[in-house]
Order: structure tokens, then sequence, then C-alpha cells
């Protein structure tokens, strides 16, 4: 017979990470409202989705649009192969409006 | 008969100028460090306008005589007039049309063609855009002289011709500051030049020295890289529903409109979250900071 850990119902907030990057302090201070940030992932053809609880990545998933929902499918859920390399990034400018 | 002796090969010595101003060498050293300051306030402000990486770089204080600086006034530059109320002093910015073209194409992302940029002209939508410039410049610079106690700029005016400034008469010494864009070599240049007694105006104390110190510190922990997440969203479950989750298991997420920029988990800026292909674009919303 097993014993049920009443510890397990903790309730936890998750976090769903799509990017991580690592930038400045002073470019993260110079975003302003209506700048894009634009991230890529260093390896891979799509994002990969980081479900995290505190500092910790608890799975990975892959994203899709699903009838137009945005679904997360696990694919990834032990830890050790959690550590992926960071994103790159840039950040653009929003054109001033031309006549 | 009169006769005049002349060193040989020599030019024939000229009378002393007694206007001319008496500079100390310590207050030349405190004002070049200000103006050195400016510059890296510039490239920091300005780097939506500049082209590249290049860079505001201080090239010196001279002093000129305004008659003959005003005469080399180029077409298509810039100038803008201003007072320094507290230390007595007025002065202008004069930014060349070259420097405003490549102001004007590196923000608005025009690339530009030998003929524009032999003889620049401007739009109505791109003089707005020189004019936003020459706006957030004179701001830096302002904050600068505050800073170092010069006082604040006041008195703004543009001004289409230095000769119709009306501040300066044609023999008054100016104490001459030449910033450039880049390379000397592709002549951006932007001047602003002060009634010489601005440089009497600094104080030989440690107030720069100290100043710089904490700028250069302000520079250093500037670059240090903090770890950003782009977050979709975030929900409240239990230990033992993470624990359950297997490969397979799709859950339904946030739609990305009301994401955020954490680090750390502490949220720093809300933004729209949007996905293109392998790239992640999150734009940055209107709201208040967060902390």
């Amino acid at each position: 017979m097993t014993r049920d850990n009443p510890g397990l119902d903790a309730a936890v907030t998750v976090s769903a990470v799509i990017s991580r990057i690592e930038m400045p302090a002073v470019a993260l201070a110079a975003l302003e409202p209506c700048d894009i940030l634009n991230t890529e992932p260093e390896v891979g053809q799509q994002p990969i989705l980081r479900l995290t609880v505190g500092a910790s990545t608890i799975a990975l998933a892959s994203i899709a649009k699903v009838e137009g929902k945005l679904v997360a499918t696990i694919i990834e859920n032990r830890p050790e192969l959690s550590e992926r390399k960071g994103d790159t990034w840039k950040v653009r400018k929003p054109k001033p409006p031309t006549d | 008969m009169k006769s005049r002796v002349i060193a040989p090969g020599g030019e024939a010595p000229r009378k002393y100028e007694l206007w001319r101003p008496i500079i100390q060498p310590q207050r030349r050293v405190i004002f070049e460090r200000i103006h050195n300051r400016v510059a890296e306030s510039w490239s920091h402000t300005m780097a939506g306008y500049l082209p590249g990486d290049k860079r505001f770089e201080f090239e010196g204080l001279g002093f000129e005589v305004f008659r003959d600086f005003n005469a080399h006034q180029g077409e298509g530059s810039q100038v803008v007039v201003f007072a320094i109320e507290q230390a007595q002093v007025t002065g202008f910015l004069l930014m060349s049309g070259i420097v405003g073209r490549a102001l004007v194409d590196a923000r608005l992302n025009i690339k530009s063609t030998a003929a524009a940029e032999a003889k620049p002209s401007f739009t109505r939508i791109e003089m707005g855009v020189v004019r936003e410039a020459i706006r957030v410049m004179l701001a830096r610079l302002s904050e600068t002289y505050v800073e170092v106690g010069l006082g604040r700029l006041g008195g703004v005016r543009d001004c289409e011709r230095l000769g119709d400034t009306l501040m300066f008469a044609p023999e008054d010494y100016l104490a001459v500051l030449r910033f450039r864009i880049g390379a000397a070599a592709d002549d951006l240049r932007v001047t602003v030049a002060l009634s010489s007694s601005a440089i009497n105006a600094v104080h030989e104390n440690q107030h720069i020295a100290r100043t710089r110190r904490g700028s250069e510190l302000e520079h250093i922990a500037g670059q240090l890289p903090i770890s950003v997440d782009v977050v979709l969203g975030a929900w409240k479950t239990s230990i033992r529903e993470l624990q359950r989750l297997r490969p397979g298991d799709r859950i339904i997420l946030p739609d990305g409109d009301d994401g955020w920029l954490a680090a750390d988990n502490v949220k720093l800026r809300l933004g729209s979250i949007r996905f293109d292909g392998r790239i992640t674009n999150i734009e940055m919303k209107r709201s208040a900071r967060l902390r």
C-alpha cells in the first residue's frame, strides 16, 4: 500500500517561457514601448517552450497552433536534459510614420 | 624714413590680442573631460540614429573667432542656439547637412545615394527627424552641464544661418568643441560652440573626476549580462499534476497578448508575443514600468 503525500498538493506557479536570452542590462533598460525584441533559437527550426517553476525547468515542449489556440506538447520532462543554450536576440525600433 | 625689422624668413610679428581668453591647463583638461562624457552620452542615447555601430567621438577643444566660424557654415547644416544662464554663457550646436542626412537614413532605414549625400536636402518628415535628433542631443548636453555645475540650457531656438543668431559679435572668441561620428574620414561632424567665458565657469574640483568614475562604473554595470525570460503566461498547479506530465501531453497556452519579460521571475516589461517561424517577436507595450 502506498501512502499519499499531502505535500504533493502544494500549489506552485508554472511559467511558460518561450525564449531565454542573455542581454546587457543597458539594452534591457533601453527597451521602449513599441520596440520589438526578436529572439531566435540557436538550434532547431522552432522555438521550444520551457515550463519553469522558480529557477527550475521542469519540462520542454514544442508549440503549435491548433484550431486557433496555442498548444504545447511535452517533449521532455527530464530536468537533466532541460539545460538548453540561450536564444539569440536583437531589438528593432519602430519606424516613425512617413508622409 | 621709417623702417621695420623682420626676422629672416619669419612672419611679421602680430600684436598680442588682449581680448584672447587665458585658459588654465587644468580647466582645459576638465572641459575636455566634460565633453568626452557628452560624446559617451550621445552615443548611448542616439543609438537608434547612428549608422551601424558608429559612436560619437570628442575630437577636441579649440578657439575660433566667430567671424571665421560663420564663414564656413555648409549648405543644409542645422544651427540651434542656446544660453546657459547660470554660467552667463551663450552657445550653439551646429550639425552639418551630411550628418543630418546620415542620422535620418539610419533612423528611417533609408539607403542613401551619393547624390543625396553630396547635397543633403530633407522632406518635412525627415526634417522632423533631424530636429528630434538635435533635441535629444541638446537634452543630453544640458544634463551633463547640470551634472558638472555649469547649468541648464535654456532659450533654445533654431536658426538657419549662424550670422542670424545676433548673439555673437564677429570678433567674439568661441570655445569650439568638435565631435565626429565614426572615423575621421567619414567627415560626419557636429560642433558645439560656447562663448569662451564658459571655460572659466568650470571649477577645478574633484566633481568631474568623481562623476566620471561613477560613469565608468555605470558603463561596466550596464554591460553585465542579464538572463531574461520571454514569458507567454503563468498559472498555478499542484506538484502532483506536474509529476504526472509525460511526453505527448498537451497544454493549452495563453495566446501571448499579455506576455512579459522577466528576470529571476521578476516582471520587467509587458509585451505582446507573436511567432514567425523560428523567430519570436515581443512588442513592448506602452505600460508603466512594473518595478
